[in-house]
């Protein structure tokens, strides 16, 4: 078991930074436990080198999807969604170059609009 | 509260260059995509336990077992469609019978609006009942259960700053809802909110947050706490237990308490082993980096060696007391204790799983459009 950070960003949703099981460049060096409304944090101490492995959960049916931003060496941001709707989980590897991961509720307005919100501060991997 | 507007497609990775970046990054970044390096996030393949994350792996390779589960148990293994014909997204949340699940289906996102009955012989859906949405609804209805001729979900709403919780029901057969019971929710935490809604035969049961165990009598009334069961979960009734459901670092429901007998049982595990996954007798747990695990009883009485086929296994509740899901790579199985007998899920790898309800004997899984629903109960 090598969990690195359980992170629960409001009760809806949760990231969890783990290591994976390939080889990877990377050490997630800080992490935090955080429930929006419970004010509850934590650090789990740091990994060996691993490349990340980054788990989405949302738990509540709150009409909110996660979204999961990135952000690389070069100051570049990408991010993936995790829409699949409550009691759902979704995984995703961190390339080589991400540093720094964060995790947001997600909303999808009219006309394709996305509004992001409650985000998380970021974990520096 | 830092909010950000984009208008961006679902799903999708895209990467926005930031202000100021220098021209030689810009180089290198660009030499880097072109060797095909930079990946940024990427889905994993699905699996339908908990594994990947908090994992163990194997030091040999294994590969995908050779069965998949519509040759091996085809009386258990079902696929049915994730949409109705409108177009409502449908979400599986327990069997009614052996050969009917209750199901929901979503007006928009995560806002689930009818109950249905689905067939999975003859592929036919039957509507039970609207969910109604109360005003200054913060929770749409969720942990949908099924028993003793009652339909339960329960949603939340705001109320003079608090989160009230109502506890709906409707008649197996179909009908009006109606709020069983209301009740302030705890603090939004990593325990959760409510968890494990169950159907007794004289009323209903839950958890609650680390508060523990709940009871109301069908005819409604104030929710009573169950003397001794604070931090416990409910597990499968009469049994609670601790960690939770929502325990990523260890196996849930390491100790088990019989909430109506008093009767309590521990996990027993070989020295130097984790639990993987417990069930109400037995616990599996494994040693490290290795695919060797052990079987032990709750009762200490001696255990038994087996070799999992998984490279990966993470927390889990042991389904029914005998089934195990974990992964390999680019696949996903379900594997029987009681037997030894491993299957291939031949699930999607759109990279969701879906986290068990109220109803053990129910799996359910992506595959290329639609889901797999497994009955575990149907298994021999």
């Amino acid at each position: 078991m090598k969990w690195l950070l359980i992170a629960p960003l409001t009760a809806a949703l949760v990231l969890a930074v783990g290591q994976g099981a390939s080889a990877a460049l990377l050490a997630v060096s800080a992490t935090t436990d955080y429930s929006g409304e419970g004010d509850y944090w934590d650090t789990i101490p740091n990994s060996p080198n691993g490349s990340p492995t980054f788990r989405v959960y949302d738990y509540e049916a709150d009409g909110y999807g996660v979204r999961l931003r990135s952000r690389d060496q070069w100051g570049l941001t990408s991010y993936v969604d995790q829409t699949a709707g409550a009691d759902t989980i979704r995984d995703y590897n961190a390339s080589p170059y991400e540093i720094a991961i964060q995790a947001c509720n997600r909303d999808a307005l009219s006309g394709g609009t996305i509004r992001v919100f409650n985000c998380d501060s970021w974990v520096y991997v | 509260m830092p909010q950000a507007f984009e208008t961006l497609g679902d799903a999708t990775v895209r990467r926005k260059r930031s202000r100021g970046r220098t021209a030689a990054a810009a180089i290198a970044v660009t030499a880097i995509v072109a060797g095909g390096a930079f990946a940024g996030l990427r889905f994993l393949p699905a699996s339908p336990s908990e594994p990947t994350v908090g994992a163990k792996v194997a030091s040999a390779p294994v590969t995908s077992p050779e069965q998949r589960i519509d040759d091996v148990w085809p009386q258990a293994a079902h696929e049915m469609p994730t949409k109705l014909p409108d177009g409502g997204k449908v979400r599986p949340r327990a069997f009614l019978d052996e050969t009917t699940v209750l199901i929901t289906a979503e007006s928009t996102f995560e806002k689930a609006d009818s109950v249905l009955a689905y067939n999975l012989k003859n592929g036919t859906t039957r509507k039970l009942s609207n969910i109604p949405t109360p005003q200054g609804t913060s929770l749409f209805a969720d942990g949908f259960t099924a028993g003793n001729g009652h339909i339960a979900w329960w949603t939340a709403r705001k109320k003079d700053g608090k989160e009230i919780a109502d506890l709906w029901s409707v008649p197996a057969s179909g009908g009006e809802p109606a709020i069983v019971t209301s009740f302030p929710l705890p603090p939004r935490s990593r325990d959760g909110l409510i968890t494990a809604l169950t159907v007794l035969p004289d009323g209903f049961a839950w958890s609650m947050g680390s508060m523990g165990v709940f009871k109301v009598p069908f005819a409604g009334g104030d929710p009573q706490a169950i003397a001794g069961t604070q931090g416990l979960h409910i597990f499968q009734w009469p049994w609670a237990g601790s960690p939770g459901p929502r325990e990523h670092r260890s196996a849930p429901y390491q100790t088990v308490l019989n909430v109506e007998s008093g009767e309590r049982r521990a996990a027993v595990t070989r020295q130097n082993s984790q639990p993987l996954a417990c069930g109400i007798t037995q616990c599996i747990s494994s040693l490290a980096d290795t695919t060797e695990a052990g079987i032990q009883g709750r009762d200490g009485q001696e255990g038994r060696k087996v070799s999992l086929p998984f490279s990966a296994v993470g927390p889990q509740a042991l389904r029914l007391d005998r089934f195990l899901t974990g992964d390999g790579p680019g696949w996903s199985a379900l594997y029987d204790i009681k037997t030894g007998t491993a299957v291939d899920l031949k699930v999607d790898a759109s990279g969701v799983r879906y986290l068990p309800g109220s109803d053990p004997r129910l799996l359910v899984l992506p595959r290329n459009d639609k889901f797999l629903i497994v009955n575990l109960g149907s298994i021999p």
